[in-house]
């Protein structure tokens, strides 16, 4: 009995094990017979266990952006601890926000955002100004503010890393991220809200790091990041009281 | 009835996180073809995520619809820029394949596998990530790539034709 053409498409369904894509028993029996097919079968081959084994290094080095998985250098159960810790504090910060709705609903987001940084999120990133004024033009564009590089680099304590854009609930929200001298990850977010009254930094605490925000009465301001209080004011208020 | 209330689809977000996050941020590295891009759109990609967890229907899988969201916001937006920042076609940059101390043959396989798959034009090469290294089914990757199941399967074939083809070449040259 003459087998019938089996596609390409059905033997590596087959070789998949993708039962209902494959007739299987009719491959199987046309195998037993037919030289050719076989030899079609050995040429679809792929060594999907190197493939797997290969791709399983790209992890390494480890993105920067998974924080409990490199910071802490103290074993994997500590990581994988930390690791459980910061989902479970990004998991509450979401559950606050969807139900809620708050009108400041954003910040929270960023804090929830902001603890999944690490130094080594920003570390590899190696400032070149020219780079970083084009950055900042096309931030900028995205929420309709020119942002000043020098403003940026005027803090001695904080190195400005980069700036992208993200968006909250539609809305475009840029993200501007600098690492403090000792190795921690900030972020001066910034966002526009016409309708926020002007007003002074504010100091709080989110997600076990250290807050301020204001408004100007266009854009409203989150600096968040780090356990250095005093550094988060001088920040903030250098910011507020010059612009950005 | 159970006194515990059902978590959340945020809380089951915040809960899969640690074991998802290097995957997506992975599979990101493999449509970028660089680190820092792979870093922004794995972190836009949790961010939307986390926005759109009520539309997250309990149930199916939590890992499968966060590569949905990668892949789409890679599609609507990142790559728009890449492409036109990059000059034309994304291509998997060669430094993302670090290449380790001297080690056994079988390492050196395994990279050279994966270079060449990361060599595919994107259809393809995203589809055979998501099939033979994330070990989706072809339904599951259909989904997540919004294609027919047709598709996901001529994309594979296609791949393996290819990749076969190199490999015996390769071998054929070694063997002069």
């Amino acid at each position: 009995m003459q087998d019938r053409h089996f596609t390409d498409e059905e033997l590596v369904a087959y070789l998949d094990g993708e039962a209902d894509h494959a007739p299987v028993a009719l491959i199987d029996a046309a195998l037993e017979r037919d030289p050719v097919l076989r030899q079609r079968v050995r040429a679809l081959g792929l060594d999907t266990l190197a493939l797997r084994a290969g791709y399983e290094t790209l992890l390494n080095p480890a993105p920067a952006s998974i924080p409990a998985m490199q910071t802490t250098g103290n074993g994997w159960l500590r990581s994988t601890s930390v690791a459980a810790g910061i989902a479970l504090a990004a998991g509450i910060a979401i559950g606050v926000l969807i139900p809620g709705g708050k009108d400041d609903g954003w910040t929270e987001y960023v804090a929830a955002y902001q603890a999944l940084y690490s130094s080594s999120t920003l570390s590899h990133i190696s400032p070149v100004p020219s780079d970083q004024q084009r950055e900042l033009a096309r931030v900028g564009a995205a929420i309709g503010k020119p942002i000043d590089l020098a403003r940026l680099t005027a803090f001695p304590d904080a190195e400005y890393k980069r700036a992208q854009v993200l968006s909250f609930d539609g809305r475009a929200l840029v993200q501007l991220a600098f690492l403090t001298s000792t190795g921690e990850p900030l972020a001066l977010c910034i966002i526009r809200s016409d309708n926020v009254p002007a007003g002074q930094p504010d100091t709080r605490e989110m997600e076990g790091m250290h807050a301020a925000k204001w408004s100007d009465g266009t854009y409203e301001y989150l600096l968040i990041g780090g356990s250095d209080d005093a550094l988060i004011r001088r920040m903030s208020s250098g910011f507020a009281d010059t612009g950005v | 009835m159970s006194i515990w209330r059902r978590k959340t689809a945020a809380e089951q977000i915040g809960d899969v996180l640690p074991e998802v996050f290097p995957r997506l941020w992975r599979y990101s590295l493999s449509l970028t073809g660089n680190r820092d891009a792979a870093d922004d759109l794995a972190q836009a990609a949790c961010l939307r995520a986390m926005e759109n967890a009520t539309r997250f229907a309990p149930g199916s899988g939590i890992d499968a619809w966060m590569f949905r969201i990668t892949h789409n916001l890679w599609i609507s937006t990142l790559r728009k820029t890449a492409v036109r920042t990059g000059g034309g076609l994304v291509a998997v940059d060669e430094t993302v394949v670090e290449d380790p101390a001297p080690g056994p043959e079988r390492q050196a396989l395994n990279r050279e596998v994966l270079r060449t798959v990361l060599r595919l034009p994107e259809a393809q090469r995203v589809t055979v990530i998501l099939v033979y290294a994330e070990g989706y089914s072809y339904r599951e990757a259909a989904d997540i790539l919004d294609v027919p199941v047709g598709t996901v399967m001529s994309r594979l074939a296609t791949a393996r034709a290819a990749l076969g083809q190199k490999f015996r070449d390769q071998e054929t040259q070694d063997a002069r």
